[in-house]
C-alpha cells in the first residue's frame, strides 16, 4: 500500500517554481531558496558566481549562452523559454522549463535578467526528450538525405525543404520558401499549376511513390535530371505533397559511358567479324573470281557464236536461244555478286528479317565457290516452318560460312570416302531456331573442345583460328549460344541459336 | 581434215561447256560434251580423233588426271587447257606433259578458236603421219629377207660394187634385187627410199 501512495503523491507532487537573478555578466545576484536546497549549495557559495559555469552540466553551457546572449541583444522586450538541466553540486540533474526576462536600466542597456524555472517531472523530460530527439533526428535525416525533400502545398507553393534541396538546385531555403514548385520543375505547364497534383501524379496513376524521371532546373539554368518520388499528404481534407527528388545526373553520366563503351565494343566486334568476312573473302577470291569468269566467258562465247551464226546467214531461230542463253549467263554473274556481297558489305551491321532456309541455301552455293566444298555433297533438313527472323545478315552468312568450310576442311582427308555436309533447321527449343551443321569427318576431340571457341586456337595448318571465335561472339551477340554437339558421332555437328525475338536491352545497334 | 574428227569438251561447268560447243560449232566443228572425266573415259579414247578440251578444275578425277589417261591411251589426240584460275604450277605441268595450250578464262574467243583449230591440224597432221608410216611399213614387210638387206645397204650408202663383194654375189644380181627394193617400196629415187627407212625406223 505504501508503495502504491507513493506513486499517486509523485504524481501529485506540485512543481516548485525556483527564481534566479542574473547581471549583465550572467553572474547570480539573487536565488531563491529552494534553488538553494535543490542545488546543495548555500547561498554564500553561490551569490556572484557565474549561473552558466556553476551550474550547468558542460554539454549545455555553450548552448545557453547563446540564449543568454540574444536576450541581452535583442531589445524587443520578448521573453525567452527553454529547458536545460541543472546540476547539484552532487552532480545530480534536473531538468527544468525556463522562463527568462531581461532587465534594462531606463537608457534601455542590458543590465541582467529574471529567470523563473519549473522543474520537469523525469518522465515528461523523457517524453519531451525523446520527442525533441526524433524531430531533431528527423531534420537530420532530412538534411543529410541524398535526396532533395521538399514539401508543397495544394497550389505548389514550395512550404518546406531540406539542405540538400539548396545543394542540388543552388537556392537558399529563402529563395525557395513560398516560391511555386514549377521554378524547379519547368516541365509544369500553367495549365497543371492550377492543380499541381494532377503533375505530380504521373498519366493520372493514382499510385503515389512510383519513380519517375524529369529534368528539373537548377539555379543556374542548367537542367539537372533527377529522379522524383511523390508522397501525398491529407489533413483535416487539405492535401499537400512531399516530393523526393534525386539527383541523377551521375547516373546518367555512367549511363551515358556504360553506353558509349558498349557501342566501342560492339564497333570492335563488328570490325572484327568484318576482318573474318574479308580474310574469308580473300580465301575464297580464286574461287570467286574462277566463279565470275565462267559467266563471263560463256557470254563472250556466245556473243561470238551469234557473230559467226549471223555472218554465216544463219536464221533469227538459231539465234533467239543462242541470246536467250547470254541473258541466263549474265543473270549468274549478277547472282554471285549479289551474294558474295552481303558478306563483303562494310556497311554498319543492322538487323533484316530474314529467311534462314534460304540463307543456309545461299551460303551453301556460295561455299561451293571453294574447289574443296565442290566434291561435297550437301544435305538440307530445314524445317519448313520456320519464322522470318531479325539479323544482321550478312554476319549470320559469315557464320554458317565458317562452319560449312570447317567440315569441309575436316573431310579434305582422301579417307574420308562419305563426303556429306548436312545442314539442319529445327523450330525449337522455345524461343529459339537451332541451326546444325554436321560433318562426317574426323570429329572433335573433347579435349580441343573446350578451346575451340577461343580466338587464335587452331588445328588446322591454315587460318588464323579467328573463324569459330568470331562466329561464336557474333552468336552470342545475337542472343544465341553455339555449341558441339558431342552427341554426334558420325562426325562433328556444331549447332547454333538465334531468339526468336532479338533481345530488348540489345536494341538494332547502329540503326 | 579428216571428216571425222570432233572437238571432245569436258567441264563440269554445264554452261561453259554449252557456250564452247556453240561458239565451235558456228564455226562449222563438231563437238561433244562430258560433264566429267569418268563421262569421258567411258568409250575407246584410242578410237578417237580431233582434240580434247579439258577444264582443269573437276571434282573427283581433275584434268590434269584425265590428260595423262588420253596421252596413255591415245598419244596423237592434242589437249587444250582452260581454266579460271591463275594457277602457274598446274599450267606448267600441264604444258610439260604436252598439252598444246593452256587458256585462262576469260580468253579471247578467236584465241580459243585459233588454238582448237591448231589441235585438230595437229592430229590431222599425226593421223596422216601414222597413215603414211603404216604404209611404208606394209611395203618393207612385202621385201625379201635379201631385197631388204640390200635396202639397208643402199641406204647406207654402199655402192652396187660394194654390195656385191659383201653379200658375194654379182652386181648384176644386187642391180636386179636394186630395182625390184624401189618398185615394191615406190621410191623413184634414192632420197625417197633413205626418208621411208628413216620414218620407219623412228616410229619402231
Amino acid at each position: 500500500m505504501q508503495e502504491g501512495t507513493d506513486i499517486i503523491m509523485d504524481y501529485l507532487e506540485l512543481p516548485k517554481p525556483i527564481a534566479l537573478v542574473l547581471d549583465a555578466a550572467g553572474n547570480i545576484e539573487h536565488l531563491s531558496a529552494d534553488a538553494c536546497t535543490l542545488l546543495g549549495y548555500s547561498p554564500q557559495e553561490l551569490l556572484g558566481v557565474n549561473w552558466i559555469s556553476l551550474c550547468l552540466p558542460d554539454s549545455w553551457q555553450l548552448k545557453t549562452k547563446a540564449i543568454f546572449d540574444h536576450l541581452a541583444n535583442h531589445s524587443d522586450g520578448e521573453p525567452e523559454q527553454y529547458i536545460y538541466p541543472i546540476m547539484a553540486k552532487n552532480g545530480d540533474r534536473f531538468m527544468f522549463s525556463w522562463h527568462s526576462e531581461a532587465r534594462r536600466d531606463p537608457g534601455g542597456a542590458f543590465i541582467g535578467s529574471i529567470t523563473t524555472g519549473i522543474k520537469i517531472r523525469d518522465n515528461v523530460l523523457q517524453d519531451k526528450n525523446s520527442l525533441l530527439q526524433s524531430a531533431a533526428r528527423n531534420q537530420a535525416v532530412l538534411d543529410n538525405a541524398i535526396e532533395a525533400i521538399i514539401s508543397i502545398d495544394n497550389g505548389g507553393t514550395i512550404t518546406h525543404i531540406n539542405n540538400t534541396t539548396e545543394r542540388i538546385f543552388g537556392y537558399s531555403e529563402d529563395e525557395l520558401i513560398g516560391t511555386n514548385i514549377a521554378l524547379l520543375l519547368p516541365e509544369i505547364t500553367l495549365s497543371d499549376q492550377r492543380d499541381i497534383s494532377h503533375y505530380l501524379q504521373p498519366e493520372n496513376n493514382h499510385q503515389f511513390g512510383v519513380n519517375r524521371e524529369v529534368k528539373a532546373r537548377h539555379k543556374d539554368g542548367s537542367s539537372v535530371p533527377i529522379e522524383l518520388t511523390v508522397a501525398e499528404i491529407s489533413i483535416a481534407g487539405v492535401r499537400s505533397f512531399t516530393g523526393i527528388m534525386r539527383d541523377i545526373s551521375e547516373r546518367k553520366l555512367s549511363e551515358a559511358r556504360l553506353k558509349q563503351s558498349k557501342e566501342e565494343v560492339q564497333q570492335a566486334r563488328d570490325h572484327l567479324a568484318h576482318l573474318d568476312r574479308l580474310h574469308i573473302a580473300s580465301e575464297m577470291s580464286t574461287g570467286i573470281a574462277h566463279e565470275l569468269n565462267q559467266p563471263l566467258t560463256a557470254i563472250s562465247m556466245y556473243a561470238q557464236a551469234c557473230r559467226n551464226l549471223i555472218k554465216n546467214g544463219k536464221s533469227d531461230d538459231a539465234l533467239l536461244p543462242t541470246l536467250a542463253r547470254i541473258d541466263k549467263q549474265a543473270q549468274r554473274a549478277g547472282d554471285i555478286i549479289r551474294n558474295i556481297r552481303s558478306l563483303m558489305d562494310k556497311q554498319t551491321p543492322h538487323h533484316q528479317l530474314t529467311d534462314i532456309n534460304a540463307l543456309i541455301e545461299n551460303t551453301i552455293e556460295l561455299a561451293q565457290v571453294d574447289m574443296h566444298c565442290k566434291a561435297i555433297i550437301f544435305e538440307c533438313q530445314l524445317s519448313p516452318d520456320l519464322p522470318m527472323m531479325e539479323i544482321v545478315l550478312g554476319q549470320i552468312q559469315q557464320v554458317i560460312l565458317n562452319l560449312i568450310r570447317n567440315a569441309c576442311d575436316a573431310m579434305a582427308d582422301n579417307h574420308v570416302t562419305d563426303k556429306r555436309i548436312t545442314i539442319i533447321s529445327e523450330n525449337s527449343p522455345p524461343g529459339f531456331v537451332t541451326i546444325r551443321v554436321r560433318d562426317r569427318g574426323t570429329g572433335i576431340d573433347r579435349e580441343h573442345a573446350d578451346k575451340l571457341f577461343q580466338a587464335f586456337y587452331s588445328t588446322k595448318s591454315h587460318g588464323m583460328g579467328m573463324g569459330l571465335a568470331i562466329s561464336h561472339s557474333i552468336i552470342s551477340n545475337h542472343g544465341g549460344d553455339m555449341s558441339i554437339n558431342h552427341d554426334y558421332t558420325a562426325g562433328a555437328e556444331i549447332a547454333f541459336t538465334l531468339p526468336l525475338m532479338p533481345e530488348l536491352g540489345e536494341p538494332a545497334h547502329g540503326s | 581434215m579428216a571428216a571425222e574428227q570432233r572437238v571432245y569438251i569436258v567441264d563440269d561447268d554445264r554452261d561453259v561447256a554449252d557456250a564452247m560447243s556453240m561458239l565451235l560449232e558456228s564455226t562449222g566443228l563438231q563437238t561433244r560434251l562430258y560433264a566429267s572425266a569418268q563421262d569421258f573415259m567411258q568409250q575407246d579414247v584410242s578410237q578417237l580423233a580431233g582434240c580434247v578440251v579439258l577444264d582443269v578444275r573437276m571434282p573427283n578425277i581433275n584434268g590434269l588426271e584425265l590428260q595423262q589417261e588420253i596421252r596413255r591411251d591415245n598419244p596423237n589426240l592434242p589437249v587444250v587447257f582452260v581454266s579460271g584460275h591463275g594457277d602457274v604450277p598446274i599450267a606448267v605441268q600441264a604444258m610439260k606433259n604436252g598439252a598444246l595450250e593452256f587458256l585462262q578464262k576469260p580468253f579471247r574467243d578467236q584465241e580459243f578458236i585459233d588454238c582448237v583449230y591448231r589441235a585438230l591440224n595437229l592430229n590431222n597432221e599425226a593421223l596422216n603421219h601414222r597413215n603414211r608410216v603404216s604404209s611404208i611399213q606394209a611395203r618393207i614387210d612385202s621385201l625379201t629377207k635379201r631385197e631388204y638387206e640390200i635396202m639397208h645397204l643402199i641406204t647406207a650408202g654402199n655402192l652396187t660394187k660394194v654390195i656385191a663383194d659383201k653379200l658375194n654375189i654379182s652386181p648384176r644380181t644386187v642391180e636386179i634385187h636394186r630395182a625390184r627394193t624401189m618398185e615394191k617400196m615406190q621410191a623413184k629415187t634414192l632420197a625417197q627410199l633413205v626418208q621411208m627407212v628413216v620414218e620407219a625406223e623412228n616410229h619402231a
